[in-house]
């Protein structure tokens, strides 16, 4: 395609959310301290919560993957690594983003995943979202050692 | 703006997990952003769009049975799409290049990572109010320039498939 097919609309030349006079007092607003301490606020006031979220979709991985239904697994997975970091378990997020990085290596190298560390990443994701603050620390290890693990295998069947 | 004109701001969200539907209300909230509206998906999302007509869009990735990227082209390229130039923020834990880079290529404007800190939400609402960038349009893709650089440009190419009017002598 050449450049003649190329429309190029200016901001000027289609809606804004607002007007620029207005947009500058917003974004002082917006990206004020007081307002976003106030949005911290909420967001620890959510933790507890989203905890308990955690609990259910860690329970629901660990079901899945007894019972062999990989999509599932991955699926919860997905979820806690979506909110883990919300609920203060940054360690359960990042086991639970290389699990479905894992997935999905194997599955676009046609390979089947290895059940062994695919156990290891759920009993990982588990413990780390036990006892926070030691979990947390030991979960970040077990992640570095599960990431190295997973890229020889990796690697291995490439 | 003045705080009543933070509440006149209606904010789309689509996000099919429970949680998140009540973290980013709550994050809008605490910074006077009342006007909210849910969706579990993109079809849902893409009815809502249509009927409230929102002021932007914070939308997950990995939904059914119309995920985040599905919607994104809907928003920009169907003819009954009510509001085509709205500023769509991904919120996903799909952060790997080549899903960034397919939100990217269906007309998303910006795109966050989980997990979302309270701040990384409201830069990235604050930058696609104040810093909207260009519509391009061609026979492939319609939404936001995917080129962020602004600085002037010196060559004689913009694009790889522009044709060569260079004659070198």
């Amino acid at each position: 395609m050449d450049n003649k097919a190329v429309e190029i609309i200016p901001p000027e030349a289609y809606p804004q959310v607002m007007p620029r006079a207005e947009s500058e007092a917003f974004i002082q607003v917006l990206t004020s301290q007081g307002a976003l301490a106030r949005a911290d606020r909420v967001v620890a006031e959510q933790r507890p919560i989203i905890g308990h979220a955690i609990a259910a979709h860690v329970s629901g991985l660990k079901s899945a993957f007894a019972a062999g239904d990989l999509d599932a697994a991955h699926a919860e997975a997905h979820e806690i690594r979506g909110l883990a970091g919300n609920a203060g378990f940054a360690a359960a997020g990042s086991i639970s983003d290389k699990f479905c990085k894992y997935l999905d290596g194997t599955a676009g190298k046609g390979v089947t995943p290895d059940p062994l560390i695919l156990r290891l990443h759920v009993e990982a994701i588990a413990r780390a979202t036990q006892a926070r603050d030691e979990a947390d620390r030991f979960g970040r290890a077990v992640a570095a050692e599960l990431d190295a693990l997973v890229a020889q295998r990796l690697a291995a069947k490439a | 703006m003045t705080t009543q004109g933070l509440r006149d701001l209606t904010v789309l969200i689509v996000e099919d997990n429970e949680h998140m539907r009540m973290l980013l209300p709550a994050i809008l909230n605490s910074v006077g952003i009342r006007q909210v509206v849910e969706a579990v998906d993109g079809t849902a999302g893409f009815e809502k769009l249509n009927t409230l007509s929102p002021d932007f869009i914070l939308t997950d990735l990995s939904m059914k049975p119309v995920n985040g990227i599905e919607f994104a082209r809907m928003v920009r390229r169907r003819p009954d799409s009510a509001k085509p130039f709205i500023p769509i923020i991904m919120i996903s834990g799909h952060a790997e290049r080549r899903f960034v880079e397919e939100a990217r290529d269906a007309g998303i404007t910006e795109f966050l990572a989980k997990p979302i800190t309270a701040k990384s939400l409201l830069l990235r609402i604050a930058s696609v109010v104040d810093q909207p960038r260009s519509f391009v349009r061609c026979d492939r893709y319609f939404g936001p320039n995917r080129r962020r650089r602004t600085g002037k440009h010196t060559g004689p190419w913009r694009r790889q498939a522009d044709r060569d009017d260079i004659v070198i002598q």
